[in-house]
């Protein structure tokens, strides 16, 4: 017999699991993206290369920030599960 | 594991006192007293401690200047509080015993309002009321989401921050676990840069948002 509660727990964790999974796809590609343009950029004009590296790091971390959003939801899941005061 | 979050150490009349409050104090303290021993005698040829706080500050203002051009002057003493701030309180948590304050949600929010508040404050003493004009650029229909905007730009500011540190420390008390001797290190070190990188990048948003609110058409 499933209870309420076993049953809020185990969506929960998968649900965080799906989360950061899924959540690290569309990032990852466009962080690739940005690399590989930045690279070509910077082979092309090595002269540029710390511009390029700057801005590159930058708009990386600003990418990164959408898996962030997916990992504090996560974390929210795991360590302060709103739906478990519920059932 | 140690615990996520802030935990509670003292209650003084009502209020709670966690760790957040008194790792917040000890790197305040420490900037300031730095900065008061190295600025007590100011010398032409300048000691050690001197030389050190006066490469970070060039290296802040020239930050300031290559983002915000020559009147990024006027803001540089918040922006570079600002920095200062969060990169120390980033590497805090790489020292056993000590915990970051910006692992804690309450504190990046905090810094995230402190942004907006400045981005209105200096929008408001440079352009008057004109500066509530923006919100109706380009076209009057667009109120709904540049009001939206006020919301998500702080929200993302602070979640980004918090995230970040968050997670660098919870992927090194993980590695710690399984494998306690040497492997987290490297991590460590990962989070000493992410750090920085994330310091860079909260600053230079909040220069974004400043600048934003300050230029004239």
């Amino acid at each position: 017999m499933i209870t309420a509660k076993a049953l809020v727990l185990a969506v929960t964790i998968l649900s965080a699991a799906l989360a950061i999974g899924l959540g690290t796809i569309g990032p990852g590609l466009g962080q690739g993206i940005a690399i590989s343009r930045a690279v070509e950029g910077i082979a092309r004009q090595p002269e540029a290369a710390d511009n390029i590296r700057m801005t590159m790091l930058i708009g990386i971390a600003i990418i990164e920030s959408l898996t962030i959003y997916a990992f504090v939801i996560a974390l929210v899941l795991i360590f302060a599960n709103p739906l478990l005061g519920r059932v | 594991m140690e615990e996520l979050g802030p935990v509670v150490v003292a209650e003084l009349y009502g209020w709670r006192i966690t760790t957040t409050v008194v790792m917040s104090t000890l790197l305040t303290g420490f900037l300031t007293f730095v900065s008061f021993l190295s600025t007590r005698h100011l010398q032409d040829i300048p000691g050690r401690l001197q030389n050190t706080l006066e490469t970070v500050v060039e290296l802040l203002e020239g930050l300031v200047e290559d983002n915000m051009g020559e009147k990024g002057k006027d803001y540089f003493p918040f922006i570079g509080t600002l920095f200062l701030y969060i990169l120390l309180s980033n590497w805090m948590g790489a020292i056993p015993g000590l915990r970051s304050p910006t692992s804690d949600i309450n504190v990046t929010v905090a810094l995230a309002v402190i942004v907006l508040l400045a981005s209105h404050v200096y929008g408001l003493s440079k352009k008057g009321l004109a500066h509530f004009k923006h919100y109706l650029e380009p076209m009057p229909i667009f109120l709904p989401l540049n009001l939206m905007e006020e919301v998500t730009k702080p929200l993302s500011l602070a979640f980004r921050l918090f995230g970040n540190v968050t997670g660098e420390h919870i992927v090194v008390a993980v590695l710690g676990l399984i494998v306690p001797l040497l492997v987290p290190v490297p991590m460590s070190l990962f989070g000493l840069f992410t750090g920085l990188i994330q310091a860079l990048v909260f600053t230079m948003l909040a220069m974004v948002y400043i600048t934003q609110a300050t230029e004239e058409e």
